[in-house]
């Protein structure tokens, strides 16, 4: 079991995504935003964070420099896709910057769970 | 003199020659041109600097700046480049001729000159010039709105991603859910629904890759992979979603590469889609490797209607339509097997298709083994 912290923009992919992680036994934090992801983070540190790369606000890789701010080894995946269309770059960046994972929308349970194996050990 | 239309096009003339100078200017003036006068090279580069003419009429024998060092400057000029320059000259040497297209002149007229042949020669150079100027902006006009259909495209697809997470992710939820709860026939829809969420994500993926491939600007991921062993997961896989044809895949040689495993599952995929798509029930599609002299291959072959030779090439182009020998029906191939063939030239490799023995097709890729 993870503390997992979820950000996404997008209502209905972050509730997906929490059924997701609850199937596999997570517990789960959600956020719908930069901000929001750091404030949660601030009070209570997750052991992996899931975040869309490209979002509204504090954008993915912000959020991410932050999370490296309070914890120079972040576990992170990042899930793309959906948003801005001009974004293709966003996931290499987020890669660059520590993202340990970046995966591609849509995701199987079995993806999820490969990268969630992958991330913690 | 009459006011200048500017519509018929705006002259500058240089010459140092007065005489010359006044008649060039009331004759092109008298056919409805808009003319600037000058007498001399420093003052044509002013006017040209201060708004670009249409074209030049450009004296060659010229003190302190002579006309190929005024041509050669106006040529600097990214405003004026493309302006036709026509050289006034009293000289007839073969070298002066060639010297004066040499620097960027388009036409020369000799002195003393007939008006007919002047205005004869500025009237084909200035059509010219604009049947130029048009097309190529027809040509950005066209590149503009290609790029915009590409953009709206990626915008819809991309956008797409996240509906089909959501589908994607609450089919995957409920077959958990209600595995032990549902008829044969209920849990057969939800695998054919699962089968179709697959296909539109693949769609959506392979649409976004082609553009990026033909731009080079995908990056491989290369890692090193066994093509029979990621050939039996990918047949695994669709094996559980579709269960009315056999897939096969024949026992080999591991086939040993240096692929990005994402794309080179997604190829596989689509192939074999493919291969099913057009195999009747019932019927046998199959994988196989080979590994000879550091050449991997693998083949998919299926019991479709086959392909005629001639549209074995268009076959693999974007959104091809394929007439099928057999069954005379028009096959549309979408992306997948465009897709296909960039990724797989981006590993280096080759894909193409035959026919197979006893009918049917075989797409075939090969890559450098390990």
């Amino acid at each position: 079991m993870q503390r997992i912290l979820l950000v996404d923009d997008d209502d209905s992919t972050r509730k997906v995504l929490r059924l997701m992680l609850g199937q596999l036994g997570h517990e789960v934090t959600e956020a719908r935003n930069g901000l929001e992801a750091v404030a949660q983070y601030d009070l209570a540190p997750a052991d992996l964070v899931i975040t869309d790369p490209v979002m509204p606000g504090m954008d993915g890789i912000e959020t991410i420099l932050k999370f490296k701010q309070r914890n120079p080894r972040p576990k992170i995946i990042a899930i793309s896709g959906g948003g801005r269309f001009n974004a293709d770059e966003l996931p290499a960046m987020a890669k660059h910057l520590g993202a340990q994972q970046i995966l591609v929308k849509p995701l199987t349970l079995e993806q999820i769970s490969a990268a969630i194996l992958q991330v913690s050990s | 003199m009459k006011p200048g239309n500017p519509h018929l096009g705006n002259i500058l003339v240089v010459d140092d020659t007065v005489e010359n100078l006044r008649l060039l200017t009331s004759m092109l003036t008298e056919y409805g041109y808009e003319v600037r006068p000058v007498i001399n090279g420093r003052q044509a580069l002013q006017a040209a600097a201060h708004s670009a003419p249409e074209l030049v009429l450009l004296d060659i024998n010229m003190p302190v700046m002579d006309g190929y060092e005024v041509c050669r400057r106006l040529k600097e000029m990214p405003a004026v480049r493309e302006v036709p320059v026509i050289f006034l000259t009293a000289l007839i040497e073969i070298a002066d001729k060639t010297k004066a297209f040499g620097v960027g002149g388009v036409d020369y007229i000799v002195k003393p000159f007939q008006i007919n042949e002047v205005l004869a020669r500025v009237q084909v150079h200035l059509s010219l010039r604009r049947a130029q100027v048009e097309l190529a902006g027809n040509y950005e006009r066209l590149r503009q709105l290609e790029k915009m259909r590409d953009d709206l495209v990626h915008m819809i697809v991309h956008d797409m991603r996240s509906p089909l997470m959501v589908v994607m992710g609450h089919h995957d939820l409920l077959r958990g859910l209600l595995r032990e709860h549902l008829s044969p026939d209920a849990a057969a829809s939800l695998e054919e629904a699962a089968g179709g969420v697959r296909r539109l994500a693949n769609m959506a993926n392979d649409l976004l890759d082609v553009s990026k491939l033909e731009e080079h600007r995908l990056t491989l991921n290369c890692q090193n992979c066994g093509l029979l062993e990621l050939a039996r997961e990918v047949v695994a896989q669709i094996g559980v979603l579709d269960r009315s044809r056999r897939i096969t895949v024949v026992p080999g040689v591991p086939a040993l590469v240096s692929c990005d495993v994402g794309i080179m599952r997604r190829i596989l995929q689509n192939l074999l889609d493919n291969a099913i798509k057009h195999t009747p029930t019932g019927s046998e599609v199959r994988v196989s490797v080979s590994d000879t002299g550091g050449q991997v291959r693998l083949s998919v072959a299926d019991r479709g209607p086959g392909i005629p030779l001639a549209a074995r090439d268009k076959i693999f182009d974007r959104f091809g339509v394929v007439q099928a020998r057999a069954d005379m029906q028009y096959h549309s191939v979408g992306l997948g097997l465009a897709f296909s063939k960039l990724a797989v030239e981006a590993h280096g490799g080759t894909i193409g298709v035959e026919e197979a023995d006893g009918g049917g097709s075989v797409f075939w890729l090969q890559l450098a083994g390990l």
